[in-house]
């Protein structure tokens, strides 16, 4: 699969600036209004919750979540708007390490990175373009190939871990092809073929996954042969990642992988739940993850198994409303699981969320 | 001092076979790093087994220095043998591992003889603390289920992890052992936010436990079957 092979206008719009607001005829203009103020409503809570150095629940990887909610929401917030923006991001820079990683913690090393540099290309600031680079070349060396000792055979092949061990899943190679993309990484790097192997390999579609578990949902597992809602499940959330995850790593709306994911969105489309999984675990994650692969899909609506057309951006918004508590804030209140009894963590994804769906 | 010099090679060749035994059936596609890691909790639950068949005996005053350093050296031992030192920064991992191994089994000693004042039962005061060390380091396990109810759980799931001797092996091996597939798959904790213990203060408090169970053992200094026996073991030598 070549990088060339991009389905352009669709990622490109990944890239747009925040400020292109989706305000002709995708979605109803009341509820436009209401993502606005919602988005809005979060980021006066994380105003609010921000630490004095700048940083949320002293996490790098909240930090730069937070941070990425203002800079790519329609308002345009930049580096020029006060320390509430200045304060994040030389937190983020203080916690660059000497091996290119951006992190408070040996844990979660290539999440943190990622989502850093995600975050610090939104300021638009070339001063930030060599820590880029450094985490960038990080995040290279942790995807795993017969340097260190996996070939491609092996079902780790090509996949990324947290940092801290080696054992790669889809969630950290979708947050790690996620930031290279948005950074600019170099397009004809072998990186990316790698990690489509592995994103293959994640997949219920025995068409195109080589392992034997794979069964033929379309759906994503959240490693090869894993998944923590029961034996190799598909769920929501990793559906989702798995979906983006292939069109940034260059397959195309054709691509039979990319089609069978779509399906399964389809056949469980949902935004009460992240469909697939034990009491609600990931519910954020699902919710922004799946607004960032609609808008990449380039889908204003979604037709369903039985036919039923959604205006997926209508109807996050009106999940997400009803679910925002009085200051502003969300939480998962079935499960913590994967941080999600943190309010700050929650929020922030909820305002991306509510970013992708504002933002044409 | 003959009979003590067999005995300790006797207990070095066992730590060393047992691990051995061990190391060459782990699984050829374990990441590296989780095999190292395993490998030293494989040296050390060797070396605590061994504690225990010992526990009749009279090694444990002089012998929990010997123990550690012992342990320390098996693991040290088996670890080179089984991944060659490629840089220097799995050379110096392989050292701070061995030492671990031997810090623990250092405070493992103390804690028998303390518990040996008041079961006047060596046997049975290894037995215990072999257990405490298995309960503290299944605790991810086994409290998963609770912990995964708590909205915030972050303090609770430190202090587990913090107990657990494994978590200390797993700090000075730069190895985040509950994202590691098994344990990923069989506890909740890989998916809550958790900080590993400071290796440094790890390793002090171990040392500390160590020392000051040896001073209160020595304090209480009940008569024993350790030290009737040591008593026997003096007589009989010529």
């Amino acid at each position: 699969m070549k990088i060339s092979s991009i389905f352009p206008l669709a990622l490109a719009s990944l890239l747009l600036p925040a400020t292109v607001i989706a305000d002709d005829g995708v979605m109803d203009k009341a509820l436009l209004d209401e993502a606005k103020l919602l988005a809005d409503s979060g980021l006066h809570y994380l105003r609010q919750t921000q630490a004095e150095d700048g940083s949320w629940s002293s996490s790098v990887g909240v930090t730069a979540l937070g941070l990425r909610a203002f800079l790519e929401n329609r308002r345009g917030y930049t580096e020029g708007d006060g320390p509430f923006i200045t304060r994040p991001v030389k937190f983020l820079l203080n916690h660059v390490n000497e091996d290119g990683s951006i992190s408070e913690t040996n844990q979660n090393r290539n999440y943190n990175t990622a989502v850093a540099i995600t975050a610090l290309q939104a300021t638009n600031n070339p001063a930030y373009a060599e820590i880029i680079a450094n985490a960038q070349r990080y995040i290279h060396k942790l995807q795993l190939d017969s340097e260190e000792g996996y070939e491609p055979d092996h079902k780790y092949y090509g996949g990324i871990g947290y940092g801290g061990d080696e054992r790669p899943d889809l969630s950290n190679i979708y947050h790690s092809i996620e930031a290279m993309k948005i950074t600019g990484f170099d397009a004809n790097d072998p990186m990316w073929e790698k990690a489509l192997t592995f994103i293959s390999r994640s997949q219920n579609n025995s068409e195109t996954n080589d392992q034997e578990w794979a069964s033929n949902d379309g759906g994503f597992a959240y490693m090869p042969g894993y998944s923590p809602h029961g034996g190799t499940v598909s769920y929501g959330s990793m559906t989702a990642a798995g979906l983006l995850s292939l069109l940034y790593a260059g397959a195309d709306k054709n691509d039979p992988r990319v089609k069978a994911a779509y399906d399964w969105i389809r056949a469980n489309y949902t935004v009460e739940t992240n469909p697939g999984a034990k009491k609600n675990q990931g519910l954020f994650y699902y919710y922004n993850a799946f607004a960032k692969t609609m808008r990449a899909y380039g889908e204003k609506d979604l037709v369903d198994a039985q036919g039923v057309s959604h205006n997926w951006r209508e109807d996050l918004t009106r999940q997400l409303k009803g679910m925002q508590s009085k200051d502003g804030s969300w939480v998962n209140n079935d499960s913590p699981r994967w941080w999600e009894g943190d309010k700050n963590l929650c929020t922030a994804w909820s305002v991306i969320a509510l970013n992708q769906v504002i933002n044409k | 001092m003959r009979r003590s010099g067999i005995k300790t090679v006797w207990y070095l060749l066992w730590i060393l076979a047992g691990s051995e035994l061990l190391a060459t059936t782990l699984p050829m596609a374990l990441p590296e790093g989780e095999c190292r890691w395993l490998l030293a909790t494989l040296c050390l639950t060797s070396a605590l087994v061994l504690l225990y068949s010992r526990g009749s005996e009279p090694p444990l005053a002089p012998g929990q220095l010997q123990s550690a350093l012992l342990a320390g050296l098996g693991v040290l031992a088996v670890l080179t043998w089984h991944l060659p030192v490629t840089y220097i920064a799995t050379h110096s991992l392989h050292f701070q591992l061995a030492l671990g191994v031997g810090i623990l089994v250092f405070s493992a000693g103390g804690l028998i003889q303390l518990l040996t004042r008041f079961t006047d039962d060596p046997p049975f005061s290894s037995w215990m603390i072999f257990c405490l060390a298995v309960l503290l380091a299944s605790a991810p396990l086994w409290t998963g289920p609770a912990v995964d109810l708590i909205p915030s759980p972050l303090w609770g799931t430190n202090l587990i992890i913090a107990f657990s001797p494994l978590s200390y092996l797993a700090s000075l091996a730069e190895w985040d052992y509950l994202r590691g597939e098994w344990f990923y798959r069989h506890s909740p904790f890989g998916g809550l936010r958790y900080e590993y213990p400071s290796a440094a203060i790890a390793s002090i408090v171990y040392v500390g436990i160590g020392l000051v169970s040896r001073y209160l053992a020595n304090l209480l200094n009940r008569p024993s079957a350790t030290t009737d026996a040591r008593a026997g073991i003096s007589q009989a030598t010529p």
